[in-house]
């Protein structure tokens, strides 16, 4: 395992891909924080440092698709798969190597969006509003659900010998989970009742009647499941995290474990159905 | 082969079904130490199935092998292929790495102390000089010898080549047949080299395997096939049915080759033949002595075979 860490480690370090993928995380996170620091002149307020700080979870799982695919097909486009086999590495070994090497990354994708956030930040801004700890738990959603966007993202690449295919079915993945999270969420926040006001002549408000349901908002089964999804799905998680800031912030708990049943799911089935693999 | 013969790799029965088709249909076959030897057989017939299984890609569906004598079901197999390079159908290397870099990554793979050896590895397939040109960038000659350098990290006795001079030109196979050559000579590999084509694979290798249809038809070495193979005088004549009927009439074997050829096999008396053929009006055009290649045997083997099979 460790033979194969270093060299991929290496093989990281030294691709055009990755390093673009970490500038432009950095890039992000000072457009983001431009953004703020309009605002706050806008509204003539002062936002706290930590707001923004994850919104880079929202796009890691785009970001992962990319490069997994494009990283783990190379080793079956240019055929050097057969060079870690006839080395005597096993399949599982090469298949959880891939999968620290693709999380790893990811995680360096994030880091490099928080830190430019946090330089660019306390440039701009000022400190942290609350408690470390408020961060430090955020972190760990933010690591678990990039590493199980990576679990999912890996086990595509590695299921499929073409590289092209495997891109576009990691990048279409990730758009799905992106766009049914969002859908999802939109869907959670809708207010159950609309405010039923009671109207004069001239059209001021001169009192209120019972609110009137909502025949949008989820109710009963409906919504459990859609909160289940939300919570389940990586890119409910990030659009969750990233709407975190210490102000209304509370760590739920399953998200993690949540992240833990995906990554244990797709790491298990993926080793066992490439370990029958016929490679080419 | 004698009972003594040390073998690196062994095959016993082997079969690999893809759904309907039998790529492999029970082959056996001995690769000897220190051979070079040539697995022929047309497109299809199942030479790279059988590299694929031996480098672990695939697993067989029924059969086994012996690497090193260590069975393929054994554990330790794994370790074994440590042992062995490959280069199957295409090179495989880092197009976006140079020659340089993809050694490195290769010795990291296999887990090496240090670098030593990497530009011994570059000299000796002729790469020394590439510098910080990609391998995107190379010929497909030269992508298939540093696919060779990266196969030979970590100093293999078996290097196991599938169609390595497939799409070289004159002067890349030239390079490539004296490059195994050398390995073969100088530093006692193994080699286990798929190909169709017969005629560069005849001036290699030492052992034949002829397979067909995922079958191994023959397994000989190439001292029996340089005598299993017959000289022939070939002969031009202006009529055929004389020649015929004279060496009918003076008992030699020959086989027509044209209306106006015929190879004639044994010793034959030259002058008495065509004294002979003189008295009876026909004149000899021309005549040359003909050894029958390895195509006319692998031919006249995987053509017996199927009327055997079409007989049965």
């Amino acid at each position: 395992m460790n033979k194969l860490l270093s060299s991929g480690f290496s093989r990281i370090l030294k691709s055009k891909l990755f390093r673009l993928i970490t500038a432009l995380s950095a890039a992000y996170a000072v457009f983001m924080r431009v953004n703020i620091r309009n605002q706050e002149e806008y509204y003539a307020i002062k936002l706290p440092i930590d707001m923004g700080f994850f919104a880079m979870a929202v796009f890691i799982g785009i970001a992962i698709a990319v490069f997994a695919s494009i990283f783990v097909g190379t080793d079956y486009s240019d055929g050097t798969i057969r060079n870690k086999i006839t080395a005597g590495h096993k399949r599982t070994v090469i298949y959880l190597s891939n999968l620290i090497l693709v999380s790893v990354s990811g995680m360096a994708f994030i880091l490099a969006y928080c830190l430019s956030s946090f330089v660019t930040g306390a440039i701009l801004q000022r400190w942290f509003s609350d408690d470390v700890l408020h961060l430090l738990l955020n972190s760990l959603i933010c690591i678990s659900l990039t590493i199980a966007y990576s679990a999912i993202f890996v086990f595509i690449a590695m299921l499929f010998q073409n590289r092209t295919s495997s891109a576009v079915i990691c990048l279409l993945t990730s758009f799905i989970m992106l766009f049914a999270s969002m859908s999802i969420s939109q869907l959670l926040s809708a207010p159950e009742y609309y405010d039923n006001f009671i109207y004069d002549v001239n059209g001021d408000i001169v009192g209120y009647d019972d609110p009137i349901p909502n025949p949008d908002y989820p109710r009963g089964l409906k919504r459990e499941l859609l909160l289940a999804a939300n919570d389940v799905l990586p890119s409910g998680q990030a659009l969750q995290v990233s709407q975190m800031y210490s102000d209304e912030f509370e760590f739920e708990y399953r998200l993690p474990l949540y992240s833990l049943a995906i990554i244990v799911l797709f790491t298990g089935t993926g080793i066992a159905l490439f370990r029958k693999k016929d490679l080419k | 082969m004698n009972s003594k013969t040390e073998f690196v790799l062994t095959t016993d029965a082997l079969c690999k079904q893809y759904k309907h088709f039998k790529a492999l249909n029970g082959l056996s076959m001995h690769v000897p130490k220190g051979a070079i030897y040539g697995f022929v057989g047309k497109n299809g017939a199942g030479k790279t199935t059988l590299i694929r299984l031996i480098c672990g890609l695939q697993e067989p569906t029924s059969g086994s092998y012996t690497l090193y004598g260590v069975p393929s079901q054994s554990k330790s197999i794994s370790d074994c292929r440590k042992r062995m390079g490959a280069v199957v159908e295409t090179p495989s290397i880092y197009l976006d790495m140079t020659a340089l870099e993809n050694l490195r990554h290769q010795y990291r793979i296999l887990g090496m102390p240090t670098y030593d050896g990497i530009s011994e590895l570059l000299k000796l397939v002729g790469l020394e000089n590439t510098e910080k040109k990609k391998a995107k960038n190379f010929s497909l000659g030269m992508r298939q010898r540093l696919g060779i350098a990266v196969a030979l990290c970590g100093n293999p006795d078996l290097l196991v080549l599938d169609e390595p001079i497939n799409g070289l030109d004159p002067q890349g196979i030239i390079e490539m047949r004296e490059l195994i050559l050398k390995l073969n000579r100088q530093r006692a590999i193994t080699f286990l080299i798929s190909s169709h084509i017969l005629d560069e694979l005849s001036k290699l290798a030492t052992h034949y395997g002829f397979i067909d249809s995922g079958y191994l038809v023959k397994e000989i070495s190439a001292q029996e096939l340089e005598s299993a193979c017959r000289k022939c005088v070939r002969l031009k004549v202006s009529s055929l049915s004389v020649l015929c009927r004279v060496l009918d009439g003076m008992g030699i074997e020959y086989s027509v080759i044209s209306d106006s050829e015929a190879d004639v096999y044994g010793n034959v008396g030259v002058t008495a033949l065509i004294t002979s053929l003189a008295s009876q009006g026909c004149d000899v055009i021309s005549m040359h002595e003909n050894d029958e290649s390895l195509e006319n045997y692998y031919v006249n083997l995987v053509g017996g075979k199927k009327e055997a099979a079409s007989n049965e």
